[in-house]
């Protein structure tokens, strides 16, 4: 089992998380090349070792950020996602 | 119209849910008043008179009280709320919880044993948040006196007392944990 860091309950079973994408992988805006969508849509990072990802707390609902190790599979403490990232303004 | 109402196993009452191992019971409660409020919950506090919001296995005391479910929602335990009344007003958002959400009470000093069976989470650490994932569900641990509480989905209350049964805390639980007729 492993143990993650929600970063307003903090350490709870991984049962508890679900996973969210990989963190910057921001939708294209505006007039954007094919590729850019197929980059959004189809290609991911992957990285071996550090790799930033978006997870969810299933019980509090909290969207935050975590960097897993690929290989070792240690997780440091989620880091809120700052709410200039998720709140756009355009409503 | 052919009735098909006998096909249907009869739901269990959360209130007539008892089960008794040793040193440990859980017992399903009458329903508890309940509202779930979202939104700015210190302004909420301070108009109804609620104390600070208990988290994970936190003491919490009558006559009523608050539960944190999230950073900006908490569950209050003991006031009432008519459908009449539920929405948005001065910045919170309400909703009346105490038909959808069933109570139980966990004692005996074999109570942390059921958790210990129900959850990976430690015990000992305190969280702000006393929602968690019990045996499956979405529910809301804290301590209410001698006892645990727990507030589950009323619907999957059934089940709650089938799967404590199958533990080796109830050893004559199957009986208790069937549907009554």
């Amino acid at each position: 089992m492993h143990i993650y860091t929600c970063p307003f309950c903090g350490p709870r079973p991984e049962t508890e998380f679900h996973f969210g994408g990989e963190a910057g992988n921001d939708r294209p805006d505006g007039d954007v090349p094919a590729q850019a969508w197929a980059d959004y849509l189809h290609y991911r990072q992957n990285p071996k070792g550090a790799a930033r990802e978006i997870w969810i707390h299933l019980t509090c609902h909290e969207v935050f950020v975590m960097t897993r190790d690929t290989v070792t599979m240690a997780a440091q403490p989620g880091e809120p996602i700052p709410s200039d990232t998720t709140d756009r303004g355009d409503a | 119209m052919r009735d098909r109402a006998p096909f249907w196993t009869p739901a269990t009452r959360p209130e007539d849910i008892l089960l008794e191992g040793d040193w440990i019971t859980l017992r399903g409660l009458p329903p508890l008043p309940q509202v779930m409020v979202s939104g700015d919950l210190d302004a909420y506090r301070a108009a109804h008179d609620l104390p600070e919001a208990v988290g994970l296995l936190a003491e919490a005391e009558d006559p009523h009280y608050a539960v944190r479910l999230a950073r900006r929602r908490m569950l209050v335990v003991g006031t009432e709320l008519s459908p009449r009344d539920a929405g948005w007003s001065a910045g919170c958002a309400t909703s009346p919880m105490t038909g959808a959400l069933a109570a139980f009470e966990i004692t005996g000093p074999r109570a942390m044993d059921l958790v210990a069976r129900a959850t990976a989470l430690d015990p000992y650490r305190p969280s702000p948040s006393a929602a968690l994932l019990f045996a499956g569900m979405q529910g809301v641990l804290y301590r209410h006196g001698e006892a645990l509480r727990l507030h589950i989905d009323r619907g999957l209350a059934a089940y709650l007392a089938n799967w404590a049964a199958a533990t080796s805390l109830f050893p004559d639980g199957a009986d208790a944990a069937a549907p009554q007729t």
